[in-house]
């Protein structure tokens, strides 16, 4: 069943698309045929993500900004609806992790976590949004984390952060309905990326044992995120809004065993 | 290149195919190519719904049971392994509502409803499961309701079953992963059914439904609109795909925004 033909010629932003999840993302969006345009900050990375895209068929341009700048947020939307005409995607991927003791995370450490994962997040889909209204519909999807709603040690910033990504997707989503918009997010569990190998091989026993608690037995890849993406993305997901969508393989079911 | 949902050559079941979400679910499947084989209690709709299915050129097969009967579950997951050989799909839409205040409804009310949203999905799960196992493969998805998650007016005991069907989803999904089963919920909200029209039991409380009730303490529906019953089946189709492969033991309210718990 051809459900989601509905993406060929859509334009899809996706922040953060230059690598792991985000490039996982943009590859995905690209391949069912929408024309996607990576966002992050520094130009050649996603200049050559584009280029791959491209190389394998797909669609793909880069424009640079840092999402944490209002300013460049909002000139980054202009680019895009100058060069494409229309904003039908916006996946907020963009983020963050400092892994640290809360006692021992500083200010300048809280600011740059919250300024990328929440601010820029919440400007981007601010900027993205009025083009969508005008448009009468539009799909916003927020890489959260199952960390919006578990804790794990050392990362209270990013969890808070995530959290937020979380309500926000909410609210956006009650304010945004009556204009056709949907706004999803989506909970990725342990994604194994070049980003997440060093922390997995730093130790190799706490990931073995981590990975068994898993019950579908592995860690999540980048690529286990695209289809829930596409569903997002497309007309086979118009009444689903305000939601939080985990991927994890059952990790977090929370297997009481005692 | 387009997103296709391509079932060829695997089995769904799908229960509570007479009408509704059923039978959006059933037709939705047999479109994305899955062989089918329904069931519901109603023989007239059953027989509606595998005409529906054959029109389209789908692969179909209709047999009558009595879910809430463990011989008929077993009969009919037995019925369908005789007639397909496997079963890939799951899909328990099967499910009542009978409208009582908490004060005023009857012990008939409460069994009704538990034996066929929660005990009928239970013994559909575990008599597909048990098959699922062997084969170390499967996709279930049950139909539970957005009233499994929070609490509605005089909905207390198909409440009660919903939130059933969410914590025994988890339940199952936690044991069953390690053959390689994944089993997810998907929670509608007010959908355009036989079923919404019960609830209101007035065409005016529809649109109470949708713009919310003070009077019943009702969130309104943000989308504006009730869901058509494709749009639930549109979520079981992706559920029940290889792109939801590493998803289990979740809830997806498809509800307009309804709870957004």
């Amino acid at each position: 069943m051809d459900l989601f033909s509905d993406l060929k010629g859509n334009t899809a932003i996706v922040t953060g698309g230059n690598q792991g999840i985000g490039f996982a993302l943009s590859d995905g969006l690209a391949k069912y045929g929408a024309t996607v345009v990576i966002v992050n900050r520094r130009a050649e990375e996603g200049g050559k993500a584009a280029q791959r895209i491209r190389d394998a068929g797909g669609s793909a341009i880069s424009i640079p900004a840092d999402v944490s700048q209002k300013d460049a947020v909002v000139k980054m939307v202009e680019k895009v609806i100058d060069q494409q005409g229309q904003i039908d995607v916006l996946v907020n991927n963009a983020g963050v992790n400092i892994r640290k003791p809360a006692t021992e995370i500083s200010e300048e450490d809280l600011n740059a976590i919250l300024d990328i994962n929440l601010k820029g997040l919440f400007f981007c889909c601010q900027a993205a949004a009025a083009p969508m209204i005008e448009q009468g519909r539009g799909k916003i999807i927020n890489v959260s984390s199952i960390a919006y709603t578990c804790a794990f040690l050392d990362r209270t910033p990013y969890s808070a952060t995530k959290a937020g990504v979380s309500q926000l997707t909410r609210t956006l989503a009650l304010e945004w309905a009556k204009f056709g918009l949907t706004v999803n997010a989506i909970g990725p569990g342990i994604v194994q990326t070049p980003l997440t190998e060093a922390y997995m091989k730093s130790d190799p026993q706490r990931t073995d044992r981590v990975r068994e608690m898993i019950p579908l037995g592995r860690f999540s890849r980048p690529e286990d995120l695209v289809g829930v993406t596409l569903f997002l993305a497309s007309k086979a997901s118009d009444y689903l809004t305000g939601q939080t969508i985990i991927v994890d393989g059952g990790f977090t079911l929370g297997n009481m065993d005692w | 290149m387009s997103f296709v949902i391509d079932l060829a050559g695997k089995t769904a079941v799908v229960t509570g195919a007479a009408r509704g979400i059923g039978r959006a679910v059933a037709v939705a499947l047999a479109d994305a190519g899955a062989t089918l084989m329904v069931t519901d209690i109603a023989p007239e709709g059953l027989n509606a719904s595998k005409n529906v299915i054959d029109k389209i050129g789908g692969k179909c097969r209709a047999h009558q049971a009595d879910i809430t009967v463990k011989a008929q579950a077993d009969g009919l997951i037995e019925e369908t392994l005789r007639s397909f050989g496997q079963i890939d799909i799951l899909v328990n839409c099967a499910g009542i509502l009978r409208v009582a205040s908490f004060l005023e409804t009857t012990e008939a009310d409460w069994d009704a409803t538990l034996d066929v949203n929660l005990k009928g999905t239970f013994l559909c799960c575990q008599a597909a499961g048990r098959h699922m196992v062997e084969r170390r493969t499967g996709k279930i998805v049950n139909l539970a309701s957005n009233a499994g998650k929070v609490p509605r007016m005089n909905n207390g005991s198909y409440c009660a079953s919903k939130a059933g069907v969410i914590l025994l989803t988890r339940v199952m999904a936690l044991e069953l992963a390690q053959y390689g089963i994944a089993v997810n919920a998907v929670c509608p909200g007010g959908t355009d059914t036989e079923m919404i029209r019960i609830q209101a039991g007035d065409p005016k409380v529809l649109d109470r439904i949708i713009q919310g009730d003070l009077e019943t303490y009702r969130a309104g529906i943000p989308a504006g609109r009730l869901a058509r019953p494709e749009e639930q089946a549109y979520m079981v189709l992706y559920l029940a795909s290889e792109y939801a492969d590493h998803i289990t033991g979740q809830t997806f309210f498809v509800d307009g925004g309804q709870t957004m718990v």
